[in-house]
């Protein structure tokens, strides 16, 4: 099984303890940051297959980063991780269709849905994002 | 001017002294006729001394006077008794003029011959009494205004004892007039009241212009209404104090009105952070809800099976935290009592509220309190409402983002805290009306306009202050001042 790389970023450590540790070796490799900026630094210097954006960073709005990741890097796949939108939100609806993020999933959410957004072979409509879904 | 022929013709002398009385003089015979007369009852009555003296009263005096007075009789009764009838008062109004009001008395002289004379004196007191009759008017008017008054109007002597007493106090207080005259008025104020109303009037009685207060007048059985008192001192002619007024108003309805605006205004608050607070709120389910889903596998390891439970622990605390904060605000307060309060605390409680809102707003809040604690005397529930609404303000000023300031200094005896933020500004032409009710910004158009006026009169309450400054494009500063302990 190939290892995926995820960057997380997230400035709630609770969330961060939460994703690290469904994401774990061998089937993933992830860094976890707290701010936008620290993020930015550091996709100057490394790429990742996926990236989790929490919407509301303490530095700038999720969607601000995704779309400012998107010119870094145009081939990640971002998915936002938000307990601020629902995924009918007219901002997330947008960002979803312009394509600066690939998925969205609402806090609180279920792995399966947060391990579903992160795989591009599922299709969007197979219930990712819905909170709760699996249940 | 005397008749030759009766024989008690006056000294020179004499006659010049009555001619000089500006009222009526007349001396009668036994047989009522006229036998000295002054000058001014002859200019009064326009008659010549000639068709004066020797006629009988009956000729000189108008009939109507006469008959209103009982004249002849009472001269008769005079000469019979030899006694002086004094203070007789009599109206009469001649057609065409107004009323004249006479005071006229009789007093019985002997003379050396042994006939008996009358002095009879007629003094013109027309315009006495009318002003008498003036003052009752004014008298009557200004009671029935103290009377007919909503408010409690009272009045004391210098001591502070009760001298009178309106039916609005009666009815307010249950107390008759009766009941409270001559009682100490500081006396009559709820326990906790009566020292600071004793200091009051003594500061009235110093000199001090007027006084205000807000206390609790006992109305039995327990009861008591609030009450806004204004103290003056009532001064004499010559400016010397002759004791106080007190006028006050009940404020049990205002006091409801205000209650049900501020439980509005304070719900609206809760309106505007429901974003922050639902995220505030997920989160911590979210955390919960993934440590359930680990538990759920049964190869977890202990590590993490431990690690989750502390997890779902704290995130239960946490958003039940969070919610507790909001119920304490949002609940409806008892807001009469003034307590000792650190303003610290306050301002310490009031930024938790809305850190979830500057979080989901990237704005950076700081807290500069440049002493750990400072009493004063507040009702922490309203100042934390006042300094919420300022918060809230400036994050609506700011929809980018930018960055919050409160600042708490200690000049002298007051406090003052500046709630500083960097966003969108108040043009000039807005700054006078802000603390109007009503007024709100285009920027702001779901807000009830309420807020800063609700400001204004809590600390206004607290005997404190509340300005602004602010440039368009910069930010503002909303400074409170408020008097600590």
């Amino acid at each position: 099984m190939r290892e995926v790389s995820v960057l997380l970023v997230d400035d709630e450590p609770d969330i961060c303890w939460a994703i690290k540790a469904l994401l774990r070796p061998p089937g993933y490799r992830l860094l976890s940051l707290n701010s936008g900026s620290e993020a930015l630094s550091r996709l100057q210097q490394e790429s990742f297959e996926r990236i989790i954006l929490d919407a509301k960073l303490q530095d700038m709005n999720g969607l601000d980063l995704a779309e400012r990741i998107r010119l870094l890097n145009p081939n990640a796949w971002i998915v936002l991780v938000s307990a601020f939108y629902y995924r009918d939100d007219q901002a997330v609806i947008a960002a979803l269709r312009e394509g600066s993020i690939q998925r969205f999933v609402a806090k609180p959410f279920s792995h399966q849905a947060l391990l579903d957004a992160l795989d591009p072979e599922r299709s969007a409509a197979e219930g990712a994002g819905e909170p709760l879904a699996g249940r | 001017m005397s008749n030759p022929n009766d024989q008690d013709s006056l000294p020179l002398g004499y006659q010049q002294l009555l001619d000089g009385i500006p009222s009526t003089v007349l001396m009668v015979s036994e047989s009522l006729r006229i036998c000295a007369v002054n000058q001014h009852f002859l200019e009064k009555s326009r008659r010549s001394e000639r068709d004066t003296i020797g006629r009988r009263i009956m000729e000189v005096f108008p009939r109507v006077i006469l008959e209103r007075t009982d004249l002849q009789a009472n001269i008769e009764q005079v000469f019979r008794s030899g006694q002086p009838m004094r203070g007789e008062q009599m109206s009469y109004r001649a057609p065409g003029i107004s009323r004249r009001v006479y005071f006229y008395s009789i007093v019985p002289l002997s003379c050396d011959n042994g006939s008996k004379r009358v002095m009879l004196f007629v003094e013109d007191v027309s315009e006495r009494a009318r002003l008498s009759e003036e003052v009752r008017r004014v008298e009557r008017r200004l009671a029935s205004v103290v009377e007919s008054a909503s408010d409690i109007v009272l009045s004391t002597d210098n001591e502070g004892r009760i001298r009178t007493w309106n039916t609005a106090a009666e009815t307010l207080s249950g107390l008759s007039a009766a009941d409270v005259f001559g009682r100490w008025f500081a006396q009559l104020c709820a326990d906790e009241d009566c020292e600071e109303a004793s200091r009051v009037l003594a500061q009235i009685k110093a000199g001090s212009q007027s006084q205000t207060a807000e206390w609790r007048l006992p109305t039995g059985a327990g009861q008591s209404l609030l009450v806004s008192w204004v103290f003056s001192a009532m001064r004499d002619d010559y400016g010397e104090m002759i004791g106080m007024v007190a006028v006050g108003r009940d404020l049990t309805e205002r006091r409801e009105l205000e209650m049900h605006l501020r439980q509005s205004q304070k719900l609206a608050a809760l309106g505007v952070m429901a974003g922050g607070i639902a995220h505030e709120i997920r989160n911590p389910l979210s955390t919960c809800y993934s440590a359930v889903q680990f538990l759920d596998d049964p190869d977890l390891d202990e590590d993490l099976r431990r690690e989750c439970i502390d997890k779902i622990k704290a995130s239960v605390e946490k958003a039940s935290g969070i919610i507790e904060n909001l119920l304490r605000f949002a609940r409806p307060s008892a807001d009469d009592e003034m307590q000792e309060t650190d303003l610290c605390a306050v301002l310490q409680d009031t930024a938790e509220l809305v850190t979830n809102q500057v979080k989901v707003q990237q704005i950076s809040l700081t807290l500069s309190l440049e002493v750990p604690h400072l009493q004063l005397r507040a009702i922490p529930n309203l100042l934390q409402q006042v300094f919420l609404n300022l918060l809230l303000n400036a994050i609506n000023a700011m929809p980018d983002g930018g960055e919050l300031r409160v600042d708490l200094r200690q000049v002298q005896n007051l406090a003052l805290v500046d709630v500083t933020d960097t966003g969108v500004g108040i043009p000039s032409s807005e700054l006078q009306k802000i603390f109007d009710p009503f007024h709100t910004s285009r920027q702001t158009p779901n807000g009830t306009g309420l807020g800063l006026s609700i400001c204004y009169s809590i600390i206004q309450r607290h005997l404190g202050s509340i300005s602004v400054t602010s440039r368009v494009g910069e930010g503002s500063t909303f400074r409170v001042q408020l008097p600590i302990l």
